[in-house]
């Protein structure tokens, strides 16, 4: 009971993150269905690490952006998301090249803090309290 | 020239010169290229909504985490579609399914 009072006064941000986290942990629940389990755990794994931290990237610019005047903080945003594409670029390149990571699973894992952020918008605090009770 | 035979014909000739792995070969790397735009919409996208944002908050300063906060999670959401492009752009380049 405490921990749920904790967890609801966090920031959403920070919400965010762990439930991605914990979306992660739940996908790689998945590997029974794929040939090699632990290539797709490890590939869930390392695709939602990745997309953790390239929330928190983004988070930082835009904490950063908004102390800009407008015309700056548009080419300051766009700079910065063509760095973390790339950095994606990588991510996805190293995915597909080694083979003891299944790149479905890291897909998967990109995906996670877009689930999480779905989760965390559309599920309203009321629907929770009435799955609760 | 083409002379009777129409376009389609005409580039299936053209293509038929070529050995077939070569011809696929080409095709991924246009269509690697073609996917790659999918990413530039979601950069204009986010630069957009920062410009705005950053507009909005010198409006309101008070409403500052809020602003940033909606638009966090819109532009965490939009980011996907050009991941979606960039996912297939490498695999047509470097695992690519078409070439077994």
């Amino acid at each position: 009971m405490k921990t749920i009072q904790i967890f609801d006064k966090l920031s959403l941000e920070t919400k965010i993150i762990i439930y991605g986290g914990l979306v992660s942990l739940g996908l790689m629940l998945f590997s029974f269905l794929a040939e090699d389990p632990l290539a797709f755990a490890l590939g869930v794994l390392f695709g939602g690490a990745y997309s953790i931290l390239n929330f928190r990237l983004m988070q930082l610019t835009f904490d950063k952006a908004m102390k800009m005047p407008s015309a700056r903080a548009q080419k300051y945003v766009q700079t910065r998301y063509f760095l973390r594409y790339l950095i994606t670029g990588v991510v996805i390149y190293v995915a597909i090249i080694n083979p003891w990571v299944n790149i479905i699973g890291v897909l998967l894992g990109l995906v996670a803090v877009k689930i999480s952020v779905l989760i965390n918008t559309t599920v309203s605090k009321k629907n929770v309290l009435i799955n609760e009770a | 020239m083409i002379g009777d035979a129409n376009i389609v014909d005409f580039l299936l000739q053209f293509l038929g010169q070529f050995d077939g792995i070569d011809v696929i070969k080409a095709f991924s790397a246009i269509g690697a290229g073609t996917a790659m735009i999918a990413g530039v919409g979601p950069g204009i996208g986010q630069g957009f909504a920062a410009g705005k944002g950053a507009e909005a908050v010198g409006i309101r300063p008070d409403s500052q985490s809020d602003i940033i906060r909606t638009m966090l999670l819109g532009a965490a959401v939009a980011e996907t579609t050009g991941i979606y492009g960039l996912i297939v752009a490498l695999i047509l380049l470097f695992a690519n399914p078409f070439m077994g």
